[in-house]
């Protein structure tokens, strides 16, 4: 009884985690001009209109030019850093860590708010690189948790029996830490790039139109517009980010990335 | 030993000056919310706590209760929609029903605020699909209010909120030994009074990481409550945003941030302290 | 001066070597030379130090006292990779991401080696330990004994001036009868090698069998070191006794000295036992007297008792003897014997002809 009660609930949460891009890919097929249920002819104009739309394309560049750049800086930036803070000890490490932290516990607008000022200030107001900076300072924690927990899986031991074998500081964590690590690099990189490439809050603040990312180019729109060009972008999005998904599950293995899986079993 | 830690410096040095911007960064939030705002001038004037004073009127004093109301409702409702979800998650054996169940509770998340809120304003508009569904079936005939109203900004804002809760309780969950829940089994316990007994108190840690996290990110949230409360919903992210953007009163802003910060700080904190004896359970 | 002395046969050597964390001494003043090609046990239980010991010959932990000579060059203040050592780590540490092969020869790079000179050796270190047709292998696809000479064969292949192999406790993941085999075969090739070897367990059985000489470690300080005979026959304190091997041990009273040996009396009867340990003491102090279950006889003659417990193990019998005068008493006997004469509850008389005992001040 208990079983089958607990799985229609599971069942239940699943539909409505899933309704909205349900709803939004069904949409995106209107031929109308308008969203309105039940949707009446089939048509992939609106594909068509929002793969033309300037301002999309323009985004969407933009993004994956913010995306790659802010998310390579917090993989090289962070993976030191993580070396670090978890070998090593030193003054101000502690500091250090929780500041690298804070941005998870600070709102993004105020991150935005704050990075658009010192932008202001030092004359460099709304160009790319206060908006990467800014994504770095929001991934980089990210990209540390992922990073501490390949970390602390690689077994001490084989760090040591590559020094007790005559390797040098820096051949070992070339020959041997880094090697380890690959598969935390690549699911924090991954990570990152995602989390950056769908920035939104921070980014409205900190981009101009020269430099709008794609989230900020479709808040724009759906606010002048109301035609489904924004459902079968919707649509595209989330085909695209559930086939990276499976990919990475396959390859990386999701629940290790987001520590949902204990790493003893 | 010679070298006791190589390459220290290289591996600091480019951190610390991440850390030195968004030092930097919070820092000016910090110095403008303390200078006078010139209407009509961009640049700020002196030192002023004239901001302070000002948020205290009922108009943005209500934001504020707003705001934290909401997040407390939102965060206990994402709460109690994930657990089944992570507990699903953690326990599911089929390997590849499993990953359904992750990619399904996860994608959300890294498809950014502005995709799901929009998604939203087509499930819960007045022609959109709950409407138009509750009205081909009969169940009512005039349009539902959803769009707009606080029920709507909350049914968004916890489904923008759920996946990270989920994997905030799934890992809290998985590091919770089986054999424990067998060993209750054994005793003569019933699943659910196993469940109740053993596996709750013991994933109390995730609870509260998931509690906390959901109410910093619906603090956090600026698109939902800006898109589908249309400005009938106000919470602190779009007052911010607004002052700074069509009043260019980037003090008052400012000054409201940091107002923020504090409020969450504390919420945060006094969360923490509610939740410290249910904790205590957990560690038992 | 240190780093001369390189010509003496003299593979390693402590010289008041101490390690403490924070307020716990983990190591007392070690002092120790192990001579080429000797193969020595660190034995102890855990916590003893034996570990933090031999990180700190490895290198991997740092002395807070003394100095430590390998093949006679001072390394006390030289990094791990400087040391010219063989390691074998109880989880082997295999890198998994390797074949064997790789592995083998990871030493060999990073000392700079050729392509040609390293599959040379590569190939040799493979041979002797038996895995030349597995190189291409990941550590992975091997079981656990293949991982293991693996890990052997990478630490013996760097093949330096002098080598020091340690092995920290290498066969404790493996089963009992793998285990047995790789202690004869990693014997065989120390003493073919003439590698010099410390080896670290908490397993007596491994050290008495594979050691040249054994030192067993308690609480930090090295107690005593000498071949595995000495340390069981000889015991030169009340620990070494009851950690290796099995004793009863019985209350007594000093009685005199007689050169090297002297007289104890406990349980109505006199011992003869080494005097070293007892120096100093008055007559009639008192001593606990340590006996070997072997050496004591069950029969129709001798001290009286009855058999608490007996536990057979096939070809002989491990019995509890409660006895009036002495207390509890351990001795073996055949299994058949055992079996036949020695129920639980059965009266029983113990002589003690032909006893190697010791004593000790209580």
């Amino acid at each position: 009884m208990t079983a089958i009660a607990f799985r229609m609930l599971v069942a239940a949460l699943l539909g409505f985690v899933l309704l909205p891009a349900v709803v939004a890919c069904t949409a995106a097929f209107d031929s109308r001009a308008i969203i309105a249920f039940p949707p009446e002819a089939f048509s992939l104009r609106w594909f068509v209109r929002a793969l033309n739309y300037e301002d999309f394309r323009i985004g969407f560049a933009n993004s994956l030019f913010v995306a790659v750049i802010a998310s390579t800086l917090s993989v090289v930036i962070g993976s030191g850093v993580a070396y670090a803070i978890d070998r090593y000890s030193f003054r101000g490490k502690v500091l250090l860590e929780s500041l690298l932290l804070a941005p998870l516990a600070i709102p993004h607008f105020t991150i935005g708010l704050g990075a658009l000022i010192v932008a202001a200030q030092i004359g460099q107001s709304r160009g790319w690189p206060v908006v990467v900076l800014t994504h770095v300072v929001l991934v980089l924690p990210f990209v540390l948790r992922s990073l501490y927990v390949s970390l602390r899986n690689i077994d001490p031991r084989l760090e040591l029996a590559a020094l007790s074998l005559g390797a040098r500081p820096g051949r070992v964590i070339l020959t041997v830490t880094l090697p380890a690590l690959a598969p935390g690099l690549a699911g924090g990189w991954l990570f990152a790039a995602i989390l950056s490439f769908n920035e939104f809050t921070a980014s409205l603040f900190v981009t101009a139109q020269r430099t709008q990312t794609l989230p900020v180019a479709m808040y724009n729109y759906v606010r002048e517009y109301a035609d489904p060009s924004m459902a079968a972008i919707s649509a595209l999005y989330i085909l695209l980010t559930t086939l990276v998904l499976v990919i990475a599950n396959r390859f990386l293995g999701l629940g290790r990335i987001l520590g949902t899986e204990d790493a003893r079993h | 030993m010679s070298v006791k830690r190589p390459f220290l410096g290289l591996f600091v040095t480019p951190a610390v000056l991440i850390a030195a911007g968004f030092v930097l960064a919070v820092g000016a939030v910090l110095q403008y919310a303390v200078l006078a705002h010139i209407p009509g001038e961009l640049e700020p004037g002196g030192f002023s706590l004239m901001h302070f004073r000002d948020m205290l009127k009922p108009l943005y004093a209500g934001v504020f209760f707003d705001t934290v109301r909401m997040c407390l409702t939102v965060s206990v409702l994402a709460l109690l929609a994930a657990y089944p979800l992570a507990l699903a998650l953690v326990r599911v054996r089929n390997a590849y029903l499993k990953s359904a169940i992750l990619i399904i509770s996860v994608t959300p998340l890294f498809l950014g605020e502005v995709i799901r809120t929009y998604a939203w304003i087509i499930v819960l508009g007045n022609r959109g699909f709950v409407n138009a569904s509750l009205m081909a079936l009969g169940v009512i005939d005039r349009p539902m209010e959803l769009m707009f109203t606080r029920t709507g900004v909350v049914i968004a804002l916890v489904h923008v909120t759920l996946p990270v809760v989920v994997i905030m309780l799934a890992a809290a969950i998985s590091h919770i030994d089986r054999d424990l829940e067998r060993a209750a089994a054994a005793l003569g316990a019933k699943p659910l009074r196993a469940f109740l007994t053993v596996t709750l108190p013991l994933s109390m840690p995730g609870i509260v990481a998931g509690l906390t996290t959901g109410f910093a990110w619906t603090f956090s949230a600026f698109a939902t409550p800006q898109l589908i409360g249309g400005g009938r919903v106000n919470m602190l992210s779009n007052l911010v945003y607004s002052l700074g953007f069509a009043s260019f009163n980037f003090p008052f802003a400012a000054a409201l941030s940091v107002a923020g910060l504090v409020l969450t700080g504390v919420s945060l904190a006094g969360f923490r302290l509610l939740l410290r004896p249910l904790n205590r359970v957990g560690l038992r | 001066m240190p780093g001369t002395e390189g010509v003496n046969a003299e593979a390693l050597r402590l010289d008041g070597v101490g390690k403490s964390f924070g307020a716990i001494t983990a190591l007392h003043e070690a002092w120790l030379r192990v001579a080429d090609g000797e193969f020595v046990t660190l034995l102890g239980p855990s916590g003893c130090g034996k570990t933090t010991l031999l990180n700190l010959i490895a290198g991997f932990l740092e002395a807070d006292a003394g100095e430590i000579f390998i093949g006679g060059k001072l390394v006390t203040q030289l990094p791990v990779w400087e040391r010219d050592l063989g390691m074998v780590f109880q989880s082997y540490a295999l890198f998994p991401h390797m074949d064997v092969a790789r592995n083998v020869g990871y030493g060999l790079r990073a000392r700079g080696v050729s392509k040609s000179e390293e599959a040379t050796r590569v190939a040799d270190a493979l041979a002797l330990v038996r895995l030349s047709p597995l190189a291409g292998r990941r550590p992975k696809e091997l079981s656990g004994g293949q991982q293991q000479r693996v890990a052997l064969a990478r630490a013996l292949v760097i093949r330096p001036r002098l080598l020091l192999l340690l092995l920290d406790e290498p066969f404790s993941a493996l089963d009992r009868n793998l285990r047995a085999e790789m202690q004869i075969e990693l014997k065989d090739i120390q003493r073919r090698l003439g590698v010099t070897t410390i080896f670290v367990t908490h397993d007596q059985g491994e050290a008495m069998s594979m050691s040249d000489r054994v030192a067993v470690m308690s609480e930090g300080r090295i107690l005593q070191v000498d071949t595995p005979e000495g340390i069981y026959r000889r015991p030169a304190h009340p620990f070494v006794a009851s950690f290796v091997g099995d004793a009863t041990v019985l209350s007594g009273r000093f009685r005199a000295r007689d050169g090297a040996m002297a007289a104890v009396e406990a349980a109505g009867l006199t011992f003869t036992v080494p005097a070293a340990p007892l120096d100093g003491l008055a007559e009639g102090a008192a001593v606990s007297v340590y006996l070997r279950p072997e050496h004591l006889v069950a029969g129709e003659e001798g001290l009286a008792g009855t058999v608490t417990s007996r536990a057979y193990l096939g070809d002989r019998a491990e019995l509890v003897v409660d006895s009036p005068e002495a207390g509890r008493i351990l001795l073996r006997v055949p299994g058949v014997e055992a079996l036949t004469r020695w129920p639980t509850g059965a009266p029983i008389r113990i002589s003690f002809a032909g006893v190697e005992a010791v004593a000790f001040p209580m």
